[in-house]
């Protein structure tokens, strides 16, 4: 989605669960963009860019993975494309289970497999009007 | 007959655009040497290759079809 992920988004998503009333556990990982400071400048905001065609191809493998390799009941993943200001979300994956070991591994090995495997690129903007490009550790 | 390679994150900003284009070669390897000799910077990133919308592991082979792609280290979530 275009910019930050806003807290009543994940607070509505939570709601419509509601009647899903075989889940017993949801697990939740949010990223928030961090102000990390480097060389004395202060990182303001994150960028994010992406080859979309080949994400969106590598999110439907990750999906099918994890569905055949854990018992969900559902699976919602939300990253933010554009600028997103230090403090807000940016990234937001919601797992729901019957019990929760499921949910828990599942949203872990999601997140991962996300830093790991999507064509995501974030310019860490600068107070100074500067940037750089971010890299995943 | 050339190639389109289509640049992402950094790559895109250091050419200033988003496309590059670079005389046929038989294959990734070729591909990364040719890359590599005209923008020596490269040689220290750990950028990946992507042959229709895959990371090419090992040595691909480019056909005048292939969407090439080249990709900065990786920096979602």
């Amino acid at each position: 989605m275009q910019g930050a992920i806003a807290p009543a988004f994940v607070a509505e998503s939570i709601q419509k669960h509601s009647t899903k009333t075989d889940i017993g556990a949801h697990s939740i990982f949010m990223g928030q963009v961090r102000s990390d400071r480097i060389d004395g400048k202060t990182v303001t905001a994150i960028e994010y860019t992406t080859y979309e065609e080949m994400a969106l191809e590598k999110m439907h493998i990750i999906r099918e993975d994890i569905f055949s390799k854990y018992s969900l009941t559902c699976m919602h993943i939300h990253h933010s494309l554009g600028a997103v200001k230090a403090g807000d979300i940016c990234l937001f994956v919601f797992t729901s289970s019957g019990h929760r070991k499921a949910a828990i591994a599942a949203c872990e090995e999601v997140v991962e497999r996300i830093k790991n495997e999507l064509p995501i690129w974030g310019r860490e903007i600068f107070d100074n009007e500067t940037h750089q490009w971010k890299e995943n550790k | 007959m050339a190639l389109i390679i289509r640049l992402f994150g950094q790559f895109a900003e250091m050419a200033g655009s988003q496309t590059l284009e670079v005389d046929q070669v038989a294959d990734t390897d070729a591909l990364r040497r040719k890359l590599e000799t005209m923008f020596p910077s490269l040689q220290s990133i750990p950028y990946l290759v992507a042959v229709d919308k895959d990371v090419a592991t090992g040595n691909t082979v480019l056909q005048p079809s292939s969407v090439i792609a080249l990709l900065p280290p990786y920096s979602g979530g």
